[in-house]
């Protein structure tokens, strides 16, 4: 586990300065190929998005493709509380307290 | 590049108002960190060699599902890849001529400072804004270490009862909601997310996540151009 971790650690960290840096480097700005440029801009939706999904509508201890009424709730509130408040605090805290009162509750 | 203090300041000052969202971010990714079975010294390491939240996240997440090593390097890679569009668009506006510069320009190239300097040379015109970006950079750089060394310190005494894992995808309920400019966005939002509850699940290796994620990219680019009228979707 401590080498796999400090590898991912490091080589993550080499590859994201090396994407940083890619323009940087050559010491001059340039532009990308237009479907290049394309793909890139929807990155951060998609990766995003993909990385929340199976988090918020799974319950950790459930079955395959179980859906978690409580996770779905808390989620759709702070969403509605990020849309409304572009605040990640107190997206956390909302968020958060649901889970925790619909846990209790159910 | 001349050595400007008013600038340095004057770029600390335009990040100011995203101390409270880098800083409960940071805090989450020291949590998870530690919840993820890494130490303190690890989960700092982290922050300190990676400096990229949301990849930090993902691979931690990975490396708990008991992901393989280039699953897990390949996803990181590909939630950082937007870092080559920042880097090809603000290369112009930074001081790239001082070959010792460029190392530390690339390792302070974040979302936040890479936005506030183009909205500065938007308003203000081409020029070297190297110091007012270095003043965002080195600021943020101090609020993430001290949030993430924070996290993991709290991660410690934290008990697992409290689900506090779940912070992780509220945080990036938070992140994802400025990336939905256009309706392609929110296509390729809805489309990796779906993928991924169906993916993630059930594809061999842990590779669901990338495989979403490509999902995500491709219903983008095939629906962007009629999905959003012409001009809403700036590259």
């Amino acid at each position: 586990m401590t080498l796999l971790v400090w590898g991912i650690i490091i080589v993550l960290g080499l590859g994201t300065f090396l994407l940083k840096g890619s323009f940087l480097f050559r010491g001059r700005g340039g532009t990308l190929p237009p479907l290049v440029r394309r793909m890139l801009r929807y990155v951060p939706s998609a990766a995003i998005a993909a990385i929340i999904a199976p988090a918020v509508v799974y319950a950790p201890d459930g079955a395959l493709f179980e859906l978690s009424g409580t996770r779905i709730a808390a989620v759709s509130v702070a969403f509605l509380t990020a849309w409304k408040t572009r605040n990640i605090g107190l997206t956390l805290v909302v968020g958060m307290s649901v889970l925790w009162a619909v846990s209790c509750l159910g | 590049m001349s050595w400007d203090r008013e600038e340095f300041r004057r770029g600390f000052r335009s990040v100011l108002p995203f101390v409270f969202g880098v800083f409960p971010f940071a805090v989450v990714a020291g949590v998870a960190a530690i919840e993820t079975g890494l130490n303190v010294v690890q989960a700092v390491g982290m922050s300190m060699i990676v400096f990229a939240g949301a990849s930090q996240l993902a691979v931690l997440q990975l490396l708990q599902d008991g992901a393989p090593f280039v699953i897990i390097l390949a996803t990181g890679l590909i939630v950082n890849l937007r870092f080559m569009m920042y880097s090809a668009s603000i290369a112009s506006l930074l001081d790239t001529r001082t070959p010792w510069t460029r190392p530390l320009l690339a390792y302070m190239l974040i979302d936040q400072p890479y936005a506030m300097t183009l909205a500065r040379a938007r308003e203000d015109g081409d020029g070297d804004y190297t110091c007012f970006f270095l003043g965002a950079g080195v600021f943020l750089w101090g609020v993430w270490e001290a949030g993430s060394l924070l996290g993991a310190l709290l991660g410690d005494i934290i008990p697992p009862s409290l689900s506090l894992g779940f912070a992780v995808p509220l945080t990036f309920t938070a992140l994802l909601i400025p990336n939905l400019k256009a309706r392609s966005d929110v296509a390729a939002a809805v489309a990796g997310g779906l993928a991924a509850a169906i993916f993630v699940p059930i594809v061999p290796l842990r590779a669901g996540l990338i495989l979403a994620i490509f999902t995500g990219i491709f219903v983008g680019v095939v629906a962007g151009p009629r999905l959003d009228r012409r001009g809403e979707a700036p590259e």
